[in-house]
Formats: structure tokens, C-alpha cells, sequence
């Protein structure tokens, strides 16, 4: 690639100024959504449960100073998540709405990891990224109080990261497919789909084996390319179609939340300002004739660096699993953060022997006492839990118990998949000993 | 590029096949009669239960009116009889726990042991109790009271059997122990009912593996009741979760020593619902269904799980508070054998009848 090639690329598609309005759609969107997030999450009655109900949290690695919040702690943290999207909406306060949003959504998801979900991570990284863009310029509450903000066009950086976001997070959905489980057993998939025979008219095919490789198959097909097809002109409305029918579909068969409903609009942001300029004039929104662009919404100095890294995180974070022996499915040694959605079924068992090195004496843990279903269940399949909870199990031997120098071992068990159960984690280890960190856990079996 | 593009996704796909090892490779693939496994296990295995336990307790009830109104030692002895008849048959119908059952809170009602002998003396004492107030933390009603009231309330059976005597009209203990079977009565009455009126057919009918089928009610309660056995029954009692130091007073039925012969029925009462044997007759059961599943050897394995537990807590002492004491490692041995079934029931079964595990109550959204 000679330099001026180079320089055509980087002007297409960094600094060549283009309509605001995807930005707008985006942002408006966005807020709307988050809102209703919030609503929905108090309608379910999920703080008491997923917040006040546990006496242990679970931790992500580097964020064990995460206090859990009381219950008006958390109800506070809700409503500035709520008033924050509201705000984002219009684009009142955008900048500071967006940096409070982020914040307190990321610290509502890091109270507990028991709950990760790859969209809440989506959603902390798209807010994030918010910060950073332009999408108060045009037809918000900040430009009406102050319109020196007012612009009609900006760089073309600001709308493509978020592309590359969406891209990236459909492309790793789509690589992480291709495991044999997904295409050559259709697992979960036939697990998963005949739970639904009783749907009208579309249920009647669950019962088949080979409906679940057509979905498997369909799906990694999907998550693979629907990116590539929503980029070129000739194929978007085609591949938003699909969006479409692909989402609805989930949300009808898997309880995913928001999920379906984020995508959907999301990819809005891959149609050009044309389409978003008559989308957005349903609800007001006019074209300015004279364009005004300033460079200030240009790429500052300091942030290049910034995104740069961010996106290389975002390149690199999903294939870690590579640097770590076995199957990532099993050992779920990079399994978090790397868009890997629904590609498992897995159950365990895990009990605790703590023993005193003192009295000789061995105490099998009660994991009810301590966990709830929900948690018991994750903890049981993911054997960084299994440490935190030994961990945990200790202290609490220490302390309650007078016991001096506990051993914790654990029985785990793990079915994946549809296969029989096997042993998990190194039942002659004593888990008091270990520390998490990024090194492959040589005491999970393969 | 493309070519490149081709490449790079066979080397993904190569790179995560080589880890896989000796598989089913089509699972869930099989064609099983859910209905007929569902019109066996109500018709020939639930109902009767039901009904039987239903006629003990009928029995316990008019047992405990007849000794009230006359308490002598032959209607104790009756009385105790009924009990214990009662009591073993409720082991036989608490796997059963969904439906109509689950609505009556029947476990939590007729068998939270160990029993609260305070919170007894306290309802004696203030004559101030209501079962019907469902609170399923309560350990002062059901069997595990009777249990109390009828072999416990005093150290030696003179004592005992004169406390039960005497003061016939306001004696507080006649009307707790009526309170108690009319309470079971009650109770055992509806689940019975319902069933005959239009649980039934429901139940059969209720086909599929999703959350709240039969199948999923019928495998979760299965679980449930099986925990509770190796957990409750056995478990506590050998010190499992107590640094190893037994709890006699913990076991079922403390005070009447019927501990074993509770344990040992409700582990046969659970290999009859997973076999669907009814008396001579195997009918279709969950062993046919994991064996059409084709997965590894499963159904052995399950069936000697059974056979070893049976024979393990067939042979423990009775009544287990003492035989504990002095024998403990026999019951440890018995847990352990319990325990063993419970990741071949719990985590494999489901595994190889395809049925996702949300029994364990998933409150968000997954994805």
C-alpha cells in the first residue's frame, strides 16, 4: 500500500466530515433503551434479588474492592443510570450524563460478576465510547442553551467506531460458533429449541434434530457476515431485514433481555445520513442548509492514543483463550468479554471440604448457606468462582470457627454440553494456596 | 483474500476440534414416549401414593380423636402405630413435591425437622398456634411434632403416658396433637383431590422440556427429595457439615427412632419412581428414558447408586441417634453413597434427557 493510498484510507474513513445525524439516531436510541432497561429491571424485582438477596459477591479479577451497595445505595445507582439515559437522550449535559452512566452502570455490573452478560458489557463499552463522540452537536437540549455547539457534520471516525464496535462484537459471536459442539452436535441448540414445540406454527419444527443444525449453522452464517453485508450499500436494507428476523427470532426463543432490542437499533448506525435524516425528521429534526463543521470535533491529540488501544483491546481481548490450553468451553479460561453468547449448556456440582491441618477434622460447606441458587449454579461451571468461593469459605472458617489453618478441597463436577459429567478442578489441591491471576489454572482438569 | 479468509476459519475450527474427545456425537436424538412415561408414573406411582398416604393419614387422624376422647395405653399404642404408618408413607409420596402439593406447602408442612421443641413448648404453653398460616421456616407442625409429642414430651414412658393422660378435657396436648393430623389431614386431602380432579390429565399432557413441564417438575422434585434424604437424613446427623461431630438429636423422627426405617423406605420410594415400578410391574420410567438417550452407561450406574445406598442404610442401626455415636463411620459411608447418586441424578440425567437446568431458578437474563 503506497502513501497516498494510505492517506485516501485514513481520510475515508477518520477525518472526512460527514452528517451528524446516524450520531443523533444513535444517541437518542441509545438513551431510550437504557431507560427502559432501567424500568424494566425494577419491574422484575431484580434489585432485592440480584443485590440485597446474596451475602457473597463475586468478584472480577482486579475489581475485588467493588463494595456491594445497600439497598438505597443501589436504588440511587439505578436512578442516576435512569436519569443519565433520559439526559443522553435529549443531550442535556451529554459529556458529564455519558461519564456518569458509564460509571455507575459499570459499578452496577462489577458488584457481582455472577450476572456478566456480554450485553451489559456492550453496553459499558458503547457509553464509553459516547463520551468521546459528538452526538450532542445537532438537535439537543445543549444545543438549544448554548448553539455555538450547533454542527452539521463531523468526522467520520466518530460514527465508524461505533461500526467497528458492532463489527466486531457480531464477527467474534460468529468465530466463537465455530466450535465442533455448535456445528457438528447442533448443541446447545437441540437442548434449547425443543423446550419451545409449544410456539404456534414454528414450533412444530423444534422437534427435529435437523432444525437445530439449520439455527446452528444459520447463526454462525449470520454472526460471521451480517456485518460485512450491513457495511455495503448494495446488500444493507437485505441485511437489516435480517437484523431483524434474526433478533426477533432470540427474543422469542431465549430469555436474552435487551439484547435483541440493542442490536436492532445499534445497527441502525451502519445506514447512511440520508435514511437517518428522514428517520429522524418523523420527530422534528431538520437539515440544516449551511454546514457547519469544525475540526474541534476532530480526533484531539490525547484521545488518539486512547482509541487506538481501545479498539486494540477490543481486537485481541476476544481471542486470549488462544494463550490457554483445553477448551475454552470447558475451562473458560478467557471465556468472559469475548462474545461468546449461547454456546453452552452446562451443569455442575462443587462441594467444599475444608479441613482443619490441626484437629484432622473435615467439614463439608453447606454452598446454600452461603449462595444463592443462581450463584451456586454459575459458581459450580466457572472455576474462578470455585477459587473465590474456597477463598471465601476460608475466612469464614477462620473466623467463625476459630479454625487456624483450613485446607479446602473440592469435588467438581461439570457436564458440558450434553456429555456426562467429569471431574472440574484437581480434587488433591488445596485451593487456600492458590491465587488467581492470568496464568492457565493448572489444577482445572482437562 | 478470501482464500485467506478460508484458511483462517478451517484453522479456527481445526484448532478447537482437536481438543474434543470420545463423545455422543448425537445427542438428543431420540424419540421417547413422554405421555406414557407420565400416565404410568400418575396412574400407577403418584395417585397411589397419594391415596395411600391419604388412608394413613385418615388413620392417624381418627387414631388421635379416639385417643383424645379416651387416652388410655391402648389408644397411645394405636395412636403410635398410626404414626409411624403415616410417617413412612409420607416418605414414599415426598418426592412428589410440585402441583398440588407445592400449593399446599406439603413438604415444608408435615416434615421440617429437626423438630423446634421450644417453639412447641411455647405454642403449648401460650395454647396459640395457626398451621394455617403458611410459613415454610416453621419446625412445629407436621410429623416431626407428633413425633415429639407422642415419644418425647417426657423422659420416661410412665411420665410420658400419664402427661398424655391426664386432665382429659383442656389437656393442651390433646389439642395440638389434633391440630397436627387435621392439619396433615387437611392438607394431604387437597394434593389427593386435585389430582383425581384434572391434575391429572394436566400433568400428562404437560409434555416437552422447558421449564415447567412435567418432566422438569418431575426431575427437579426427584432431585429435591433426594438432597434432602442424603443432606438432611443422613448428612447432618453423621456430622458431615460439623466438623465431623455427630448430631443425634438432629436425626428425622429423633424421638420414636424411626430414622431408618424412614431413610431406607424413601430411597426404595425413589428407585421405584425412576425404575416406574409399581409392585411386580415395571412400567415405563425415567431408567427408559435415559437408556433411549444412548449416553455412556448411565442407567447402571444409577441403579447400583441405588442398590448401594439401599444396602448402606439398611444396615445402619437403629435408632441412628444412638447407632451414630458409636458407628459413625457407617453413616458417613451411607452420605457418601448418597451423595454419589445425587451427580449422576442431578447433573447427568438432565444432561442426557436434554433438558436445560433453569430448574435452579434463573432470576436474569442470560444470553
Amino acid at each position: 500500500m503506497n502513501e497516498n493510498k494510505l492517506t485516501l484510507l485514513q481520510h475515508r474513513f477518520i477525518n472526512q466530515s460527514v452528517e451528524i445525524s446516524p450520531l443523533i439516531t444513535f444517541r437518542i436510541i441509545f438513551g431510550l433503551l437504557m431507560f427502559y432497561g432501567v424500568l424494566r429491571f425494577f419491574q422484575k424485582n431484580w434489585v432485592e434479588k440480584i443485590y440485597i438477596e446474596p451475602n457473597f459477591f463475586f468478584k472480577y479479577y482486579g475489581f475485588e474492592w467493588v463494595e456491594h451497595l445497600s439497598l438505597n445505595g443501589i436504588y440511587a445507582l439505578y436512578s442516576i443510570v435512569g436519569i443519565t439515559s433520559i439526559l443522553i437522550c435529549i443531550g442535556l449535559f451529554y459529556r458529564l450524563a455519558c461519564i456518569a452512566f458509564f460509571f455507575s452502570f459499570s459499578y452496577l455490573q462489577l458488584i457481582d460478576a455472577t450476572n456478566y452478560l456480554n450485553h451489559y458489557y456492550l453496553v459499558c463499552l458503547l457509553a464509553f465510547l459516547l463520551i468521546f463522540l459528538p452526538a450532542n452537536r445537532a438537535f439537543s437540549i445543549d444545543t438549544l442553551l448554548n448553539p455555538a455547539l450547533k454542527k452539521t457534520h463531523i468526522p467520520a471516525w466518530t460514527i465508524n467506531i461505533l461500526i467497528l464496535q458492532l463489527t466486531i462484537v457480531y464477527t467474534c459471536a460468529g468465530i466463537a460458533k465455530l466450535n465442533p459442539d455448535w456445528l457438528f452436535r447442533a448443541m446447545p441448540m437441540c437442548v434449547w429449541l425443543p423446550e419451545h414445540t409449544a410456539l404456534p406454527i414454528l414450533g412444530y419444527f423444534f422437534q427435529f434434530k435437523w432444525v437445530a443444525y439449520l439455527f446452528s449453522w444459520i447463526g454462525a452464517f449470520y454472526d460471521l457476515t451480517i456485518a460485512f453485508f450491513l457495511m455495503l450499500k448494495t446488500t444493507r436494507l437485505f441485511a437489516y431485514c435480517l437484523v431483524i428476523i434474526f433478533h426477533v427470532m432470540t427474543s422469542i426463543l431465549f430469555n436474552i433481555g435487551l439484547f435483541p432490542m440493542i442490536m436492532m437499533s445499534c445497527t441502525l448506525i451502519f445506514f447512511d445520513a440520508k435514511v437517518h435524516n428522514r428517520l429522524l425528521g418523523l420527530i422534528g429534526y431538520k437539515k440544516k442548509d449551511t454546514s457547519i463543521f469544525n475540526n474541534s470535533v476532530n480526533v484531539k491529540r490525547f484521545l488518539q492514543p486512547l482509541l487506538v488501544c481501545f479498539i486494540l483491546i477490543q481486537l485481541l481481548l476476544p481471542f486470549r483463550h488462544w494463550l490457554y490450553p483445553g477448551n475454552v468451553l470447558w475451562t473458560e479460561e478467557g471465556y468472559r468479554f469475548s462474545w461468546r453468547v449461547m454456546l453452552v449448556e452446562k451443569s455442575g456440582i462443587a462441594t467444599f471440604k475444608i479441613k482443619d491441618k490441626i484437629s484432622g477434622r473435615t467439614t463439608e460447606a453447606d454452598n446454600r448457606k452461603y449462595l444463592t441458587k443462581f450463584q451456586e449454579k454459575q459458581m459450580s461451571i466457572q472455576p474462578d468462582f470455585i477459587l473465590q468461593f474456597a477463598h471465601f469459605l476460608e475466612k469464614e472458617f477462620k473466623s467463625k470457627y476459630q479454625m487456624k489453618d483450613p485446607i479446602i478441597k473440592v469435588d467438581a463436577r461439570v457436564a458440558l454440553n450434553g456429555r456426562l459429567s467429569k471431574p472440574f478442578i484437581d480434587p488433591s489441591v488445596d485451593l487456600t494456596e492458590i491465587e488467581d491471576n492470568f496464568l492457565p489454572k493448572k489444577w482445572i482438569l482437562k | 483474500m478470501s482464500r485467506l479468509l478460508f484458511f483462517l476459519l478451517m484453522f479456527c475450527i481445526f484448532f478447537s476440534a482437536c481438543q474434543d474427545d470420545d463423545v455422543n456425537n448425537d445427542p438428543c436424538n431420540f424419540d421417547f414416549d413422554q405421555k406414557a412415561m407420565f400416565k404410568n408414573m400418575a396412574e400407577n406411582i403418584i395417585i397411589p401414593n397419594y391415596q395411600l398416604l391419604q388412608e394413613k393419614v385418615r388413620l392417624l387422624d381418627e387414631s388421635a380423636i379416639a385417643f383424645t376422647n379416651d387416652p388410655n395405653p391402648q389408644s397411645i399404642a394405636t395412636l403410635r402405630d398410626a404414626f409411624a404408618n403415616a410417617y413412612i408413607q409420607w416418605q414414599v409420596a415426598a418426592q412428589h413435591d410440585f402441583g398440588p402439593a407445592e400449593e399446599v406447602l406439603l413438604h415444608n408442612s408435615l416434615n421440617n425437622f429437626p423438630t423446634n421443641v421450644e417453639e412447641i413448648n411455647a405454642n403449648l404453653t401460650n395454647n396459640n398456634y395457626d398451621f394455617n398460616e403458611p410459613n415454610p421456616e416453621s419446625y412445629d407442625r407436621g410429623f416431626p411434632a407428633l413425633d415429639y409429642l407422642l415419644f418425647g414430651i417426657a423422659t420416661s414412658e410412665e411420665d410420658l403416658l400419664a402427661m398424655l393422660s391426664e386432665n382429659e378435657t383442656t389437656n393442651p396436648y390433646h389439642l395440638y396433637i389434633k391440630a397436627i393430623t387435621s392439619d396433615i389431614l387437611g392438607r394431604v386431602n387437597h394434593t389427593y383431590e386435585a389430582w383425581l380432579n384434572g391434575y391429572q390429565t394436566s400433568f400428562i399432557e404437560n409434555t416437552g422440556t422447558a421449564d415447567g413441564t412435567a418432566l422438569s417438575l418431575i426431575i427437579n422434585s426427584f432431585n429435591e427429595n433426594y438432597e434432602a434424604i442424603k443432606r438432611e437424613k443422613l448428612g447432618t446427623p453423621a456430622g458431615i457439615g460439623s466438623s465431623g461431630f455427630a448430631n443425634p438429636t438432629k436425626t428425622e423422627a429423633f424421638f420414636s427412632g424411626l430414622s431408618v426405617d424412614l431413610a431406607v423406605t424413601a430411597i426404595k420410594a425413589a428407585e421405584n419412581y425412576y425404575l416406574g415400578r409399581h409392585g411386580d410391574a415395571n412400567g415405563l420410567g425415567l431408567d427408559d428414558y435415559v437408556n433411549e438417550a444412548k449416553i455412556g452407561n448411565l442407567d447402571v450406574t444409577i441403579q447400583s447408586n441405588f442398590t448401594e445406598a439401599i444396602n448402606n442404610v439398611q444396615n445402619l442401626g437403629s435408632p441412628l441417634s444412638d447407632f451414630v455415636d458409636s458407628n459413625q463411620d457407617e453413616v458417613v459411608a451411607a452420605y457418601a453413597s448418597a451423595n454419589k447418586q445425587l451427580i449422576s441424578i442431578k447433573t447427568d440425567m438432565p444432561t442426557a434427557l436434554c433438558v436445560a437446568i433453569t430448574y435452579q431458578d434463573n432470576i436474569s437474563d442470560s444470553d
